[in-house]
Order: C-alpha cells, then structure tokens, then sequence
C-alpha cells in the first residue's frame, strides 16, 4: 500500500512536534536574548558611568595640581610686598619644577607693579633652548584686551580658559589656567584687582591619556569643552574646529545637540547616539570633568557591545538548531517504528481482503499499543482461518446431511401412496392425496390401500413436530398401523393397539393423531377412528360439506391404555371425504392469520362438482394464494375420498 | 567678524605668510600664463577687514571663479584679522582695495582720510545685542544696570545710540573679542553679530528659547557694515579698475548665494590656510545670513549701492556723538552706482 508523504502520520507528528517545539524555541530564545541583552547593556552602562567617571576624576586630578600652582603665587603675591627678583624666580620655578606647566606669567594691571609702567607681565616658558623669558605686554599685544587676562578681571575669579592652539609648540592644544590676584582690604576681602597669573598647560599628555584609554575593541574616548568644542578627538579634524553642538548642525541632528547639551550641563550620562560619532550605532557615557568643566565622552559601538550577548544567542540558536534536527530524527524514528507495522498490518489486511490469511507480523515485537494491534490483527487472521475451515467441514457435513435428508424425503414419499390414479383398475371409488412437507421430510402421512377386494382403508396422520423425528416417528406409526390391520383390527382397536405401542418407551415424549377408516366398497359403510387428528369435511350430492364430528379419541403415544370409540356412517354414492392435517387449517399468511377451519368448510362448500384431484388442488391453490408467499410452517397433507364410480373421463 | 584673538599667534602669522607666498606663487604662475593668452592683467589687492570666513564669501568666491581676471584683474587676497586696519592698509599702498563698515568709512573721510566707498554691500547691520533670558533681560529697559560686554570703536556706536534713545543705563563692560566672557557669565549681554557670535553662542550650548536679541536693524539703528573702499586717487586714476572690482565681487556674492555649498567649500579653504579654527556649520549659517544682509528681502535693485538715507542716519549719528565735526558730501563719498 502506497502511502502519500504528505499524508503520512510519521511526518505529520515530526511536523507538528517540529511546530511546537520551535515556537518553544523561538520564545525562549526571544526571552533569554532581550534578558541578556538587558544585563549586558545595564553592566555595560553601569561599567561606561564607572569608567568615564573615574577617568574624569584622574583628569581633574591633574587640572586641580596645575590649579595649585598659580593660585599659591597669587597668595604669595597677595600676602605682602615682593620684590622683582624673588617673584622673577618663582616664576621661573614654578616653570621649571612643573612638567605639566609649558609656561607662566605674572601680568600687572597698568601702574600696579610700578606707577609709570602701563605693561609689566614677566613671561617664563619652556623654550627650544631651555626656560625662557619674555616681557609680553607691548602696542602689538596688549595683553590687557585678551581673554586670559580680560576674563578673570571681569569675573574676578581664576578661569580655566578655552583651550587653543599653541603658537610656538607645533600645534599642541594648550589651555590656560588666569588666577586674579587682588589688593586685600583689612577683612581680607579682594579689593582692587593687580593682576593675573597665568600657567599655560599643553593638553598633549591629556591627548595622551585620552588616547591610551583601550575602550573595547574599536570604542574611544573624547573631551570637549564647556563650550562643546572638542578638545581631543581620534580625527584630528574636529579638535578646536567642530563642537558637538556644529556637528549636529551639519548632520541635521537635533538630538545631538540634546546630547551635546546634557554633556555639558549634567555630571554624567549614557545614551544611544546613533551614528554620528560613530559609523554604525553607538553608545555614549560621559562624565564632567569639573575642573576645567569639561567633559569626557565615551563612544562604544553597540555592536561590540552586544557581540557577547549575540554570541551567546548565536550559540544557543545553533544549539536550538542542533536539538531541533536531532528531534526530528528522533521524531522520524519514533514515528516510523509505530507507522512501520502499521503500514505492514495495511499490506496484511490487503492480502487478507484478497483471501490470504497465511500472514506473518510476529517480527513485531511489541508491548505497546501498536504490538497489542499487531498481536490483535493476527490473532484475527488465525480466528478467521479456523472460522473459515469450520466452515467448510460444517459446510460439508451440511450437505451431506441434505443429501441424506433428500434421500430421506425420498424414501418417505416413496412410503406414501403417489402414483394416481392409485387403482385404475377400481372405479368404484376415487382417492387423491398429497403430502407437502415444511422441511425435506415431514410428520405428515396418509395412506389408503385395499384391505380385501371390498374393503378400503384410508389413513390420515400427523405427528408433533416436524422433520427426521417426526418421519421416523411417522414410519414406525404407519408400521404399527399395518400391523394392526395385518392382525384383523377394526379401526378403534387399531389406534388403541398403536397407542399401546407407541407409548411404551416413548422417552422423546412424540405423539401422532391418526384418522383411520375402513370402506366397505360395496355397501358404502365407513367404519373409523378419530385419534386427536382434525374432524375431516364430509358431504354428498344431496348435502353440504361439513366436519365429521366425534367419536374420536386421544393422540397416540401418550397415554398407554386409552380407548378409542368406532363410528359407523354408510356412504351413499358420490359422498366425498375429505381428510387434512393442521397444516391447511393452521396454514398462516403474512399477517399472521390463520386459514381456519371457516375458510376451509367455504372453500370446499363453493368447489362445486369436481373429482377429487381437483378439488385437491383447489384446496392447495386457495392455501398457496391465502399465505401470499408466506413461509409454509407445517407440513400439509390433503386426502380426499370420493365413494362411488368414478367420473368416466378418468 | 571676530574670532578668538588666541588663534591669532605668530605661528599662525608665519603660517600665513606662506599661505601669502604660496597664493603670489600661484597668481604669478596664473599670471604668465595669463599674459601669454590675453592683454596684461592690472595688479590689485585686496583687504578683507576680517579673517576669512563667509563674510567674504563673495570675492573668495569671484577670485575662485576667475571672475577678477574676466575683468582684467590679477588680484591678490590679503588674510584680515585684528592689528590689520583695512584703511592703514590702503593708505599704506599695501591693499588696493579694502572692506570696513561704513561708519568707518565716513569718520575716515570726515577726519581728512581721501578713501571713496565703492559699493555698500552689505545693506543691513548685523550686529545686536545678545542678552541672557536667565538674567532677566526679555526687554531694552531690562537691560538697566545689567553688565553689558561690548566692543570698542566702530561697535560702540549703535549700542550706546541704542541706550541713549531707550533712555538705558547700563554697566559696560568692554570685551575684546570671544563669547567667553558672556557664556561663562562676566556679562548679561554682549555685542554680537548676528553671522557670527550668535550662532557661536547657540554652538556653545546655549539656546535661542534662552536668549534675547536685540537686532539695531530693527530698532532704527540700521548701519549699514562692510562696503568697498579704495583711495580717491585710485578711484581717479582708474575708474573702470575700480568699477570692475566691484562688479565682479557683486558677481562672486551672486554665485555664492547661488552655489552655497561650492561657496562654503571655497570659504573652508581659505579658513583652515588661515587656521581660524571654524566649522562648516558656521560658515554655512554666516552665508546665509550674509544672504539676508546683502541682498535684504530678495531685491537685487538695490545690490552694492548705498542709500542716502542709510548714509545720513550713519553720518547724523557719527555727528551727534562727535565723532565728525561736519558730515562729508554724499557724492564725495559714494562713487559707486546709484
């Protein structure tokens, strides 16, 4: 048997199994991928916050020692008269001691160091040839109107000064750190400005640390001022050139500047920053440094950062893969060893169908469901062949017993009188009978032969039941009947001689009833006997048919020492008698009614004039169209008897 | 207009001068060439009274184009920037040509100086005054008693006219050049111009919500800034020289209004030889506005001339703070179309 693939059940279970458990799959990789993904992107920010932070703190670190420097000479300068020379070495000291300081000056408010003196700003700075010094106020510059120097005097407070390209250094950044220095009141408090401090610090050793900041594989770290310039940059293009804030001018980015602006204004943050500063997606941590008030800028490429979740996830969905085909083989497996035998039970029953129950399935080893089948299926098989062979022996002896059965029959009808008519020789009298058993034999008899030259007997019986039992029964009857007449019985004497002799041992409980009379062909007399059988119809010319009423007497075989009364009628020629047994009376039709014994009396009053033989089968032919295809139920046996000389056609 | 005067450096002066030398290179190379193809080219020079940037985006542009030559001109870029007086420049014969502010230019003439204004380019005044809503400043008079940083000469006239007229009293404070003094809080409000510092300051992390301006050109102060001078003699000499400068620079600015992008590129040249440190974001807005100045609500009519009008409001103004004693003749002064 061809079983479609698609229709197979092995691929349907693999299917629907495969369907499940890949949506399984599929959500609890979706879960376990956007959990991870959450921890690793809270750790990652956690981590950026903390680094970005702690660089900051260094970084500030380093601003918050040059602070010192300058502040400390503005204390010194603030304390008391100093002369040129000490402040000149302090300078100088402060230049020389600091690796950190590129320069410092001491710049005077016009007058202040010494009246008549408009520009007195002493300059000290590493040279290509060592510390070297300069006076930096002139015409050309005038120092007065820079914002080093302008700044601080107008917040009267030090400021960390925008960071610039050195003029001198090569193009270093540099920043500048201006503390004012003040005449003090008597309270202390800053009175009138004298001048400012300066130190110029070169940002390369902040580049430098910016730069040494291993952030990831591929991330990096900037600084941008408080202006959102940025200060140090892996692309050398933007630093002093671009702010954050004109970057997202140019790439039309209004979240840039968002984020520019929370750069500058909070103490730390992390954020997406999409691809501006960076080719792909990206994230931002940053932190403030406080002093200068910068900020330092984190950017890592989300990429890399999810690398590690994305290879957890890869692992996993190839791990889900790998179960996947490995639940499929199994499934295939599992599927085909339960459709396996299945499909071989299909093919079995196939051959059975066609009649071969030589069927072998027990190669299928089983305990489950399928084994059950498989053992169930045989077992049918088995069943079935026995079934089969029963049936043909039951099938044999069948037909054996119908053969006997029919031999039976014939050897009964052969018993019964059927060549008519039965004494052409005779024509004083006519006789007709049939017998038509319900089953191949049957209980029912009749009977008539000469007992002398004068004398007729007729005999009509019925035995219980139907059937071999009641045939035998019926011989033995008929037997005994011959018998008895042999001895010379007259009717009564014969049914209570054969009463006699079927009572005795009748252990199957049989019975008969038997009509019998004796003719005397010459005077018309009837002698009979009525033994339990049904009245017989009686008529002549001159009167209508009606039933021979008593004496009559028990059935036969039953009760051992009964009496049988003899009646006597004298036949006048053209009297007919007609016997039956119960199975023309009793005859149903397919309603279930009975013949009757009414209809019998009407059918036979409106025969009219006919022989025997017809009337007989007037008789058959009304039961025949009364039971309108009705099972016959019992056997019908019909005699009649017509004294007198027979019609002269016969 | 201004540019942290940091950045300026000797370094940067050196750098420079190369750059100068390099463009001479170049120009003498154009030159040759030229005088091989055509009639001899008239050497001319020109100073800018700033650094490069978009506020001269017009004759980068028209030197870029070849627009000078068309006109017969072989001429030469100077860099502006601070201590460079464009007409200390044009007397001393070092530039042929200058830009400055008209104001400028009249008090130059009224004191004697003989400089004629060729065109007036830019028609509308840029500067105003820049002032922090968190200092409470949303009105002129909020600016009573408020430090308020400004720049000296030219840039002091309109602010005071503008607190005389408002009848305003305020602290100020000089500034010399950066935005650091107002973003870091020295002053309330500053002198801006509206190319320039304003658009710094919104790049520095403020924003427009928090600021408050005050245009002078919207407050009957309309100064109107950079125009095109030359000596008289130069003019008398060769009007036609002169003419064609101007026409041809009138061109450069049409071309850059035109092609802003292929503008920008020529400004950022010119920016980075000169190391000011700037941004194309900046130079684009400055165009931009530069746009709105010179060619005010779109009509081309009025390109390149000065109105009368705008001449005696600057003049009556430069008189009422005596800074002139008498106001110099119209037609002296203007030589340009009319």
């Amino acid at each position: 048997m061809i079983v479609r693939p698609r229709s197979s059940i092995g691929l349907k279970i693999t299917m629907l199994v495969l369907c499940g458990t890949s949506v399984v799959f599929a959500m609890a990789l979706a879960y376990s991928y956007s959990y991870s993904r959450t921890i690793i992107l809270d750790e990652a920010e956690k981590n950026a916050r903390n680094l970005t932070l702690s660089v900051a703190r260094r970084i500030e670190q380093e601003f918050r020692v040059v602070e010192k420097l300058p502040e400390h000479l503005c204390a010194f300068l603030e304390a008391g008269p100093c002369d040129k020379d000490t402040m000149l070495r302090l300078v100088r000291r402060l230049v020389e001691e600091n690796r950190e300081v590129f320069g410092s000056a001491v710049a005077f408010e016009p007058n202040s160091f010494q009246p008549g003196v408009h520009w007195y700003a002493p300059y000290y700075f590493k040279g290509k040839s060592g510390i070297t010094f300069e006076q930096i106020g002139s015409d050309s510059y005038d120092y007065f109107t820079k914002d080093w120097y302008h700044l601080p005097k107008v917040l009267k407070a030090p400021v960390w000064m925008n960071p610039y390209f050195d003029e001198g250094g090569g193009g270093i950044i540099m920043t500048t750190y201006s503390c004012p220095f003040f005449e003090r009141g008597r309270d202390g408090a800053p009175d009138k400005i004298r001048g400012i401090v300066t130190a110029d610090v070169s940002l390369e050793w902040l580049s430098s640390l910016v730069r040494s900041i291993q952030v990831g594989r591929t991330g990096y770290c900037f600084i941008i001022s408080d202006t959102g310039t940025f200060v140090t940059h892996h692309n050398p293009e933007l630093i002093m050139s671009e702010s954050i804030f004109s970057l997202a001018e140019e790439h039309h980015n209004p979240a840039l500047r968002d984020i520019g602006l929370a750069m500058i204004r909070d103490e730390s943050g992390f954020t997406p920053i999409g691809s501006v500063l960076w080719p792909e997606d990206a994230f931002l941590a940053y932190a403030r440094i406080p002093s200068p008030g910068w900020t330092l800028g984190w950017v890592f490429p989300k990429r890399e950062l999810l690398a590690r979740v994305n290879n957890l996830h890869r692992t996993t969905v190839l791990l889900a893969a790998g179960g996947l085909v490995l639940l499929i083989a199994v499934s295939l497996l599992t599927a085909r060893s339960i459709t396996q035998p299945l499909i071989r039970m299909a093919a079995a029953t196939g051959k059975v169908a066609h009649g071969d129950l030589d069927i072998d399935l027990s190669d299928i080893h089983r305990e489950d469901e399928v084994g059950q089948l498989a053992r169930s299926f045989m077992g049918m098989a088995r069943d079935l062949k026995k079934h089969i062979r029963d049936l043909t022996n039951a099938t044999a002896a069948k037909q054996r017993i119908d053969s006997e059965l029919s031999i039976a029959a014939d050897i009964q009808r052969s018993m019964l009188p059927s060549v008519f008519p039965a004494f052409p020789s005779r024509n004083e009298f006519d006789i007709y009978a049939v017998m038509h058993p319900a089953k191949e034999v049957g209980g029912d008899f009749y009977d008539f032969f000469l007992l002398d030259e004068d004398h007729l007997c007729v005999v009509i019986g019925d035995v219980s039941g139907k059937g071999v039992p009641a045939a035998l029964f019926m011989s033995v009857t008929k037997y005994l009947i011959q018998a008895a007449l042999g001895a010379g019985e007259l009717p009564g004497g014969v049914s209570a001689r054969v009463n006699r002799h079927l009572a005795v041992n009748n252990e199957s409980c049989m019975f008969v009833t038997v009509f019998l009379g004796i003719l005397n062909l010459k005077t018309g007399e009837f002698l009979y006997a009525n033994a339990g059988h049904n009245p017989p119809l009686l008529w002549d010319s001159t009167s209508t048919p009606s039933f021979l009423g008593p004496p009559g007497g028990p059935l036969l075989g039953i009760i051992e020492d009964a009496t049988f009364d003899m009646d006597r009628l004298t036949f006048s020629p053209g009297t007919v008698l007609l016997a039956y047994t119960d199975g023309v009376t009793e005859a149903f039709d397919s309603e279930g009614k009975l013949f009757s014994e009414e209809r019998l009396l009407e059918v036979i009053t409106s025969v009219g004039q006919k022989t025997v033989k017809e009337i007989t089968e007037v008789l058959l032919e009304k039961i025949a169209s009364f039971r309108k295809g009705a099972a016959q139920s019992d056997d019908i046996t019909i005699m009649a008897l017509q004294f007198g000389s027979r019609p002269s056609s016969d | 207009m201004k540019a942290d005067p940091s950045l300026i450096t000797k370094a940067l002066r050196r750098h420079i001068n190369e750059t100068v030398i390099v463009v001479l290179f170049l120009v003498f190379l154009q030159t040759v060439s030229a005088v091989q193809a055509e009639t001899v080219l008239k050497k001319a020079s020109f100073a800018p009274q700033w650094l490069p940037q978009a506020q001269f985006a017009g004759y980068m542009v028209a030197l870029e184009k070849g627009f000078y030559r068309e006109v017969g001109l072989d001429l030469t870029l100077m860099v502006g920037g601070p201590g460079k007086p464009p007409f200390v420049l044009l007397e001393s014969g070092e530039a042929t040509f200058c830009t400055d502010w008209l104001s400028n230019g009249i008090e130059k003439r009224a004191s004697g100086h003989r400089v004629v204004n060729l065109a007036q380019v830019v028609q509308r005044s840029a500067l105003m005054l820049v002032a922090k809503k968190k200092s409470g400043i949303e009105h002129p008079q909020d600016l009573n008693g408020k430090n308020v940083g400004l720049w000296a000469g030219q840039f002091y006239l309109q602010p005071m006219a503008f607190f005389r007229k408002y009848d305003i009293k305020v602290n100020i404070i000089p500034n010399y050049s950066s935005v650091s003094i107002f973003l870091k809080g020295g002053v309330d409000a500053m002198s801006a111009m509206w190319y320039n510092e304003y658009h710094t300051i919104l790049n520095s992390g403020l924003s427009a919500d928090d600021l408050s301006l005050f245009f002078f050109s919207r407050l009957g102060l309309n100064f109107p800034e950079d125009g095109i001078y030359c000596l008289e003699e130069t003019f008398r000499a060769d009007p036609g020289l002169c003419h064609g400068f101007v026409r041809a620079s009138l061109k450069g600015w049409l071309y850059a209004f035109n092609n802003q992008e292929e503008a920008i590129r020529i400004v950022m040249k010119h920016a980075e030889a000169a190391h000011t440190g700037t941004n194309k974001a900046h130079q684009r807005w400055m165009l931009a506005r530069m746009k709105d100045l010179i060619i005010p609500d779109e009509d081309k009519s009025s390109l390149g001339k000065l109105e009368p009008a705008d001449y005696a409001l600057v003049a009556d103004i430069l008189k009422d703070f005596r800074l002139i004693d008498a106001i110099p003749q119209f037609e002296d002064f203007y030589r340009g179309t009319r």
